[in-house]
């Protein structure tokens, strides 16, 4: 069992500056668990309390089922894969895995065996007798991952692992870790600031900022039913657009108004706008990219074309309203020019609501 | 971290040297006392039985680490004179500190420098003379923390031109150490470029306190500017990225994930604040200057 296990965690320096704030969190055995959110936000000093490498200023650390939150790093049964990882230039990839392996003393022949699987695993046989620099980078950091992996830790805790390599590297090792976790059915923490990284590889996403949880859920929960402004908008590329709106109540029906152009709202959302009372109320009106469709004069909001990406099989539109930017996925097909005015709605199902104060979702009763 | 040796030398409050093997007869007025590693310890006074069991012990505990003769030439501003093997230089000094498992991180560090003299200063504390950098501080610390599992900080020096200079350099390494923890705390590198301008202003608050006219005029003159406290840390926070950032509005909202008009808000305010607008080079250097002013002691 290696199910991780924060309760009430909290990071004060020494200056006074708290990193987090009262955290819990229950990472369940075998379990890819992405801690994701912007810099500062306490992602890696949470993982590094995990580690043992920051102690814990309040609250209660266990692994498994045991309290560590005064065990050392090395009795904790943990392995550890950074940014920055970088292997022994002289000695051969074979050496380099086996390294930790020697100093925690480990018998030649357990070595030599759990390297030998552990590179079948990575797909690096044929390279344990290279020096490093006779690698590529790819080759490289799945010896750094072999590292991690040879020391048959309870659970893997990885920080921005993929930030050094170049894009499309990046893609390819995401792919292997997604792999390698199903092939090692280990627990899996792993920081990362990419939103991209945690919706492709996360069981569950853990999203922080200034050192609080947002949302803990699967990656398709998160996307589709965000808590707060925060999630929404962090979670998403491109990035949800949110204007001002108000609900207001015509012939039975609700709608969102907009600057007086009304979009008429979905049944389950009408629901929970009434429970919230937000009938005549300021709200924020959140809309994905992809839920915006152009649609004929006279319908929808009138806006001005900016900037177009054509991104393949899609197009990105930039486009503005009232002084402010915002942003469309429409099919690649679509042909618009700079500056063409047209008319866009929004898909009513999809339509998410804010709370103009607290910023927090009105929809999280659904 | 106060070296062992000289809490010993405290302790029996005497001159303790450390002496190559074989090479010293004590007289009546020294006690010699062997030890296992390269070095003896010559005391400058005769001890009592019990105090050679006490000082015996010591060094049985805790002191086998600090008794590298080499540990002297940091230490000793004299140090260089007697210490015979060749370096080249120039180097820089890497002070590398570390909470535990110091075996796995001098076996590390061995791996990693394999040529380049390294000095165990303590079971918490090494100190790598740097000729060539085949390794970067950041991978350093990485090896360290997943390989030997311990939390460690690599701070780096100015250069060295000559063995004069070391146990200078190292002074400015434990400086630069102190500095960080008043001005980057979380830094895990901290390197002498990073902390140059914490350097000056703690050069010229000593100055200030030394009475030296010119300085002290200098140092007033900048106290006098000297900001009123922002009381909000998110401020404050906020205005240290953005100089990490090079005063670069886009990049620092971006890394904050905040709009660039909330980052243009928080820059408002701190300048109805302190009075200084951080976006213009200069108001930004006042400001930085006041903020170390007010952090270092």
């Amino acid at each position: 069992m290696a199910k991780v296990s924060l309760k009430g965690i909290s990071k004060i320096y020494d200056n006074g500056f708290q990193a987090v704030k009262s955290i819990d969190l229950e990472i369940k055995d075998k379990e890819f668990m992405v801690l994701v959110g912007p810099s500062g936000c306490g992602k890696t000093t949470s993982l590094r309390m995990i580690a043992g490498l920051e102690e814990i200023s309040s609250g209660d650390l266990t692994i498994g089922d045991q309290y560590v939150n005064n065990v050392a790093p090395k009795d904790r049964n943990i392995a550890m894969v950074f940014q920055n990882y970088a292997l022994y230039p002289h000695m051969t990839v074979y050496d380099n895995m086996a390294f930790g392996l020697k100093l925690q003393k480990t018998p030649k022949d357990e070595i030599k065996e759990r390297i030998e699987k552990t590179a079948r695993i990575l797909d690096i046989e044929q390279l344990l007798t290279r020096k490093p620099k006779q690698l590529s980078g790819g080759q490289r950091q799945r010896v750094a991952l072999g590292r991690a992996i040879v020391r048959k830790p309870e659970v893997f805790l990885m920080d921005e692992p993929l930030s050094n390599l170049d894009a499309k590297l990046r893609v390819q090792m995401r792919a292997e870790l997604i792999k390698l976790h199903n092939d090692l059915q280990t627990t899996f923490v792993y920081v990362t600031h990419d939103q991209t990284e945690a919706m492709t590889m996360g069981t569950r996403i853990c999203v922080m900022n200034d050192g609080i949880i947002q949302q803990v859920a699967e990656p398709k929960v998160i996307y589709n039913h965000p808590v707060n402004m925060f999630v929404a908008s962090f979670i998403g590329a491109p990035q949800m657009n949110f204007l001002n709106g108000t609900i207001v109540e015509k012939n039975n029906k609700i709608f969102a108004s907009i600057d007086g152009t009304e979009f008429e709202l979905d049944e389950a959302i009408v629901k929970a706008v009434k429970n919230g009372g937000y009938v005549g109320k300021e709200v924020v009106v959140g809309v994905r990219p992809e839920d915006i469709k152009i649609v004929g004069e006279g319908q929808g909001l009138k806006v001005k074309v900016e900037v177009t990406e054509l991104l393949g099989s899609d197009l990105n539109v930039y486009f503005s309203y009232k002084g402010r930017q915002y942003i469309a996925k429409e099919d690649a097909h679509v042909e618009l020019e700079f500056n063409q005015e047209l008319h866009v709605s929004f898909n009513s199902e999809k339509i998410h609501l804010f709370d103009k104060e607290s910023e927090k979702s009105i929809l999280a009763s659904i | 971290m106060k070296p062992l040796y000289q809490e010993l030398k405290s302790i029996l409050d005497c001159k303790i040297e450390l002496v190559k093997k074989k090479q010293v007869k004590p007289n009546k007025n020294q006690t010699l006392i062997r030890t296992e590693s390269e070095s003896d310890l010559l005391i400058h006074r005769a001890l009592t039985e019990l105090e050679i069991t006490f000082v015996q012990k010591w060094i049985e505990k805790d002191l086998s680490l600090a008794l590298d003769a080499e540990v002297n030439l940091l230490l000793d501003p004299n140090g260089y004179k007697e210490n015979l093997k060749t370096q080249k230089y120039p180097l820089n000094l890497w002070r590398i500190q570390y909470k535990e498992n110091h075996e796995d991180v001098y076996e590390i560090l061995n791996s990693s420098f394999g040529t380049d003299r390294i000095v165990a200063i303590s079971k918490q504390e090494s100190v790598v003379f740097v000729t060539r950098n085949s390794i970067s501080p950041y991978e350093l610390l990485g090896m360290l923390e997943s390989e030997a599992l311990t939390r460690a900080k690599v701070i780096i020096g100015n250069t060295v031109t000559q063995p004069s200079e070391l146990h200078g350099a190292y002074l400015q390494l434990i400086e630069l150490t102190e500095l960080a923890q008043l001005v980057k705390q979380k830094a895990q590198v901290i390197t002498y470029e990073a902390l140059l301008f914490p350097m000056l202003v703690r050069q010229l608050k000593r100055a200030n306190l030394g009475q030296d006219v010119e300085h002290d005029m200098f140092m007033q003159g900048i106290m006098k500017h000297h900001v009123r406290p922002v009381g909000d840390a998110e401020l404050e926070q906020t205005a240290i990225y953005f100089f990490d950032n090079n005063l670069n509005i886009t990049e620092t909202a971006n890394e904050l994930f905040i709009h660039r008009n909330t980052l243009i808000y928080r820059l408002n305010k701190l300048e109805s604040i302190t009075g200084y607008d951080i976006r213009k080079f200069n108001d930004a250097i006042n400001y930085y200057l006041s903020y170390l002013g007010d952090k270092i002691n």
